[in-house]
């Protein structure tokens, strides 16, 4: 008796704390809430030209300057539960997940901004930014500089 | 002497009387509204009388709006004509622009620009922001994009021989707004002006100390307003566009100030010349649009 009630309330509690996981995950979005939408404000009244406009691409692209950093999440949920059934029953599930967010340096990112203490190194006759270990070559997109990592 | 709307464009009669016309008019028809309003409140819609009053209305009315826009028009016409008549100039612009974030907020950022033009193929502009600075050279032979921080980057590009021309290569291959585009576009082929649909006549405001016209105008895209300086300087002052196309409707808007009468300079102060430790990089083209 106590095993067949045990197991519907396990995977309960399971399922219950993979919800809670998956709230917790959005954390991540939030975060981006604070990211630029690509510029949708017109700052003329008159186009140049009668093609459309794809301002910001570029830099819609480099929106993600964590390039360097690696994010390791470990996250332990820990759920009681009690039920109250012809006296007092406890079951107890532990349930420890951890997730990781590594993000690698790959060539060819874009971004808009550089970490502090890069310096200017040029090799023949281009001019890259070094910070670190990872190297990135400036260029202009749009009325924008980003960097592309090259190394 | 007091100087009045449309005075600058010599062909066109003074529009004193007809300003006021209108601007009385308008008021008369806001009267007229709520006369007739009460009279559907009181119960005595059905009677034959308001209808008929409904008819001249609407009539007057359609009249009054299509005289309105060609008024409006013709002031934004006339603006344009003297922007293409000055030889020389030189803006300061402070421009707050609208940045709308993913989360639908909007968060105004504020821009500083000077300007100095010599037409038809001169310009240099600083721009500033909290984002950084740029500055844009242009000579009539080359178009040179810098920016200072964080190390003296820049990029050149041929250009063709006009300021309009410039702007539209700048746009179609490279993706480079040049900032003001309007004050050297308008009067030109790539004016715009005929895809506004209505037009109004505001009143009078002060710009920075300035009087001036306000217009509102409706595109397809946007709602745009304009404060032009009145007297026989029809500067624009005042600039601001609503882009209707986003949810959160964020906004330009642009103060003016000017110089018509700037010392002059020479093919040199528009060319840029790169010091030792300013570098060449690269720029990325449209290829899409070649």
């Amino acid at each position: 008796m106590t095993l067949t009630l045990n197991k519907p309330l396990q995977f309960f509690v399971f399922t219950l704390s993979i919800f809670i996981l998956l709230a917790l995950i959005p954390q991540q979005a939030d975060a981006r809430r604070g990211n630029k939408k690509g510029g949708g404000t017109r700052t003329s009244v008159n186009r140049s030209s009668n093609k459309n406009r794809n301002v910001n691409v570029n830099s819609n692209k480099s929106s993600n300057t964590n390039v360097n950093i690696n994010n390791n999440r470990n996250r332990n949920v820990n759920v009681d539960i009690d039920v109250d059934r012809r006296g007092r029953r406890r079951g107890g599930v532990w349930t420890g997940v951890a997730i990781g967010v590594t993000s690698a340096i790959v060539i060819g990112t874009i971004v808009s901004t550089l970490p502090t203490g890069c310096t200017t190194i040029i090799q023949n006759g281009i001019s890259y930014q070094q910070c670190g270990t990872v190297r990135y070559q400036p260029q202009y997109s749009g009325n924008n500089v980003t960097y592309i990592v090259v190394k | 002497m007091v100087r009045y709307l449309g005075q600058y464009d010599k062909k066109s009669p003074p529009k004193t009387l007809y300003l006021i016309k209108l601007l009385t008019m308008r008021k008369i028809r806001m009267k007229k509204k709520i006369i007739t309003s009460l009279f559907l409140l009181t119960g005595l819609s059905l009677s034959s009388m308001p209808q008929a009053s409904d008819k001249n209305n609407s009539s007057s009315e359609n009249e009054l709006v299509s005289s309105e826009k060609s008024l409006a028009l013709d002031a934004l016409n006339n603006m344009s004509g003297y922007l293409r008549s000055l030889d020389k100039f030189s803006i300061h612009a402070d421009i707050y622009v609208d940045e709308v974030l993913e989360n639908g907020q909007k968060i105004q950022q504020t821009r500083k620009i000077a300007a100095s033009v010599t037409p038809p193929s001169m310009l240099m502009i600083q721009a500033s922001s909290t984002n950084g600075s740029n500055e844009y050279y242009y000579n009539g032979d080359n178009f040179t994009i810098f920016t200072p921080q964080p190390a003296g980057f820049y990029a050149t590009f041929k250009a063709p021989k006009t300021i309009g021309k410039l702007i539209r290569k700048a746009k179609d291959d490279f993706d480079i707004d040049i900032p003001l585009s309007d004050l050297f576009l308008w009067g030109t082929n790539n004016d715009n002006s005929s895809e506004i649909q209505e037009a109004i006549l505001i009143g009078v405001e002060r710009v920075n100390g300035v009087s001036c016209n306000h217009f509102a105008f409706r595109q397809k895209d946007i709602d745009w307003q304009i404060c032009i300086q009145r007297g026989d300087m029809p500067l624009p002052l005042k600039l601001v566009i609503t882009t209707k196309q986003e949810e959160a409707q964020p906004q330009y808007l642009a103060l003016f100030k000017w110089d018509t009468a700037p010392t002059q300079k020479d093919k040199q102060y528009y060319t840029f010349i790169p010091d030792e430790n300013d570098h060449k990089i690269d720029i990325q083209t449209n290829k899409k649009n070649k």
